[in-house]
């Protein structure tokens, strides 16, 4: 069982992530701003972070520049949720520091698979 | 000496005649009447005169008489001694040589005097036909040239003109020059005919006048004396060397100009206009392309917002996370799945086109395992040949690394793969990947429908569908293989077909190993 940070303002989706995880048997920790995902990150230190890209407030890349930040060693993967129509978001998004991505919309099917990649 | 004439005849006849009259009388008086011989010699005189007349045969007259004497005296009865006579006869001789010397010489002199007069004749009237000839040139000279000419006397007389001169401005001769101006009744203030008539100086000006009929008579006027042998002057030749349409033509040519300058300052203030309407239409257009990006991504996005949920849940379901399904909700809420994923596609290729056609696709180049790739494509299609009971087989190398856009390239293959799959019932579909030299070269072929000939070139055609009696043969949006040949162009790559009707197709794409950026 890890625990998984998922910073993602959509309800469903959120909803969708965290049902996803659960039943594979992991720990959700939610946050719906980037600024809560950047506190929730270094106080909980999750095994992995889902970030969205799209958040109201501070966005996914700059929650990512100060996650990376704050930590000593920069191991904690980082899965940016990326948008397939947003020309750049996987390039900036790695940029950022994102350990990899996960295009929207989430297929049940893979994602797991993809996830367990970085765990 | 000349044969004798018809003219020369009838004077020796009329001699002959005078002789024998002579004879006659000299006869009678002298021995009818016994008159004295001296007084019947009178009437030789008359002979002498009529050969001095005719003089050239003076000498044989004078002979004639000479003989006739010597006989007369031989024949006398009253016996003159015949010494006189022969003194007689000699003074006839010696008169009528004389005479006939003399007027031989005055014949030779009149025969000189007529071959001169006639060669005088001759000449004089090859000299007036020569003249006739030079008037009659002159004359047809003035009379073709388009100026009208006139020549006037020292009083303004008009007392010659010229054919033209005649027919177009009513010149009749006997008029005064100012005549042919309209209600002139006195000679011009700056006259030149009376000017070179006292200086006989040769004048030209340009003027303007109003003719006899109303017209307005533009015209160079030239004035030049025509003087007598003795250099006096006589009179003055005008001619006038009409300018009115050349002038009209000028007034038309300013005013065409000064429409001209009109119209280039409107057209210029037009195109002012126009070019700020363009400027507002550029800006207009550049606000709307900008709408358009923005409604795109924020379609997108909106849309696919809740294809998100409707595919994630579905497969939650699907996965028996919400509980146990029964097959028909499995087979229904699978429908519900492809559709959703029909719809992301759909979504995703219209994305692509509007960001080709903008020109702003940003490729992402990165080293990566084609294999693996191909690999992942070949899995993901797994499922759907088996449904449609396809050998699905893939021949290739272990490994290959290449630099490239990862998921450009996986679009076009899943593409190529998908159609393959879609338009193949039955037989197999083989997936190639070869490297040769620093290109790479993947092929995907199937033993599906086929394309038809008429068909093949607007395979890469964007919304281009195949139809068969009239249907489009399966579903999708006809931007398939329009992105993916856009895509490979945009790698660097070409993409081929071949294919046989209703034996199946083979497309194959080549790209480079390591993708190098062309700038354009």
């Amino acid at each position: 069982m890890k625990r998984i940070l998922v910073v993602e303002d959509n309800e469903i989706n959120m909803y969708l992530c965290s049902r996803i995880l659960k039943s594979s048997g992991h720990e959700v920790i939610e946050a719906r701003s980037g600024e809560e995902g950047v506190e929730l990150a270094i106080k909980d230190k999750p095994d992995l972070i889902l970030m969205d890209i799209q958040l109201p407030g501070i966005d996914g890349l700059e929650a990512t520049k100060r996650i990376r930040e704050s930590e000593a060693d920069g191991t904690i993967p980082i899965i940016a949720l990326t948008s397939y129509a947003m020309t750049g978001d996987r390039e900036k998004a790695l940029s950022a520091g994102c350990t990899g991505y996960i295009e929207k919309p989430i297929n049940p099917d893979t994602f797991m698979s993809e996830i367990e990649k970085y765990l | 000496m000349k044969k004798f004439d018809k003219k020369e005849l009838n004077k020796i006849i009329i001699l002959g005649f005078l002789l024998i009259i002579c004879l006659w009388l000299t006869y009678y008086f002298h021995f009818i009447l016994k008159t004295e011989v001296i007084f019947t010699h009178l009437f030789y005189i008359p002979i002498l005169l009529a050969s001095l007349w005719w003089a050239r045969k003076g000498i044989i007259i004078a002979v004639c008489l000479a003989v006739m004497l010597l006989v007369l005296s031989l024949a006398d009865p009253l016996k003159v001694p015949i010494y006189t006579d022969l003194i007689r006869a000699s003074m006839f001789i010696v008169i009528g040589t004389i005479i006939g010397i003399l007027s031989e010489k005055r014949y030779l002199l009149e025969g000189k005097l007529r071959a001169y007069s006639k060669n005088l004749e001759q000449r004089v009237e090859e000299r007036t036909s020569e003249i006739r000839e030079l008037q009659e040139k002159q004359k047809a000279i003035l009379d073709n040239i388009s100026d009208a000419v006139v020549v006037l006397d020292n009083n303004l007389n008009i007392i010659w003109a010229n054919s033209i001169a005649a027919s177009q401005y009513q010149v009749t001769l006997g008029e005064k020059c100012y005549q042919l101006y309209k209600d002139q009744k006195k000679p011009c203030s700056n006259c030149f005919a009376r000017k070179t008539l006292a200086d006989g100086m040769v004048r030209s000006s340009e003027e303007e006048s109003i003719l006899k009929d109303g017209r307005r008579f533009n015209f160079i006027i030239s004035c030049s004396p025509i003087k007598d042998l003795e250099g006096k002057i006589i009179s003055v030749v005008e001619v006038f060397h009409d300018i009115t349409e050349r002038k009209k033509d000028q007034e038309k040519l300013k005013e065409y100009q000064e429409n001209l300058e009109e119209l280039v300052k409107e057209r210029t203030n037009k195109l002012k206009e126009r070019t700020k309407e363009l400027k507002d239409a550029n800006l207009k257009l550049q606000e709307l392309d900008r709408l358009k990006s923005m409604f795109i991504a924020s379609m997108s996005h909106e849309l696919r917002t809740p294809l998100n949920s409707i595919i994630g849940f579905t497969g939650i379901i699907l996965q028996g996370m919400s509980g146990k399904i029964t097959e028909d909700q499995r087979k229904e809420l699978t429908m519900v799945k492809n559709s959703s994923n029909h719809l992301l596609t759909l979504i995703n290729d219209v994305i692509d086109v509007s960001k080709i056609e903008a020109g702003k696709v940003e490729l992402f180049i990165e080293e990566f395992n084609l294999i693996d790739l191909v690999q992942g494509v070949k899995e993901s299609f797994k499922v759907a040949a088996d449904e449609k009971n396809l050998k699905l087989s893939l021949e290739m190398l272990k490994r290959l690394i290449i630099k490239s856009d990862e998921r450009r390239i996986k679009q076009v293959i899943m593409n190529l793969v998908s159609n393959a799959v879609k338009f193949t019932d039955r037989g197999e579909i083989e997936i190639k990947v070869k490297k040769k030299d620093d290109r790479v070269k993947v092929s995907v072929a199937d033993t599906g429908i086929g394309i038809k000939k008429e068909d093949m070139e607007k395979l890469f055609k964007q919304f281009s569908r195949i139809y068969v009696e009239g249907k489009p043969v399966t579903e999708g949006t006809g931007l398939g293989l329009y992105l993916s040949k856009k895509i490979v162009d945009l790698l660097g790559g070409q993409i081929e077909v071949e294919s046989q009707f209703e034996k199946g197709s083979m497309f194959t794409f080549t790209f480079p190993l390591k993708y190098k950026e062309v700038k354009t």
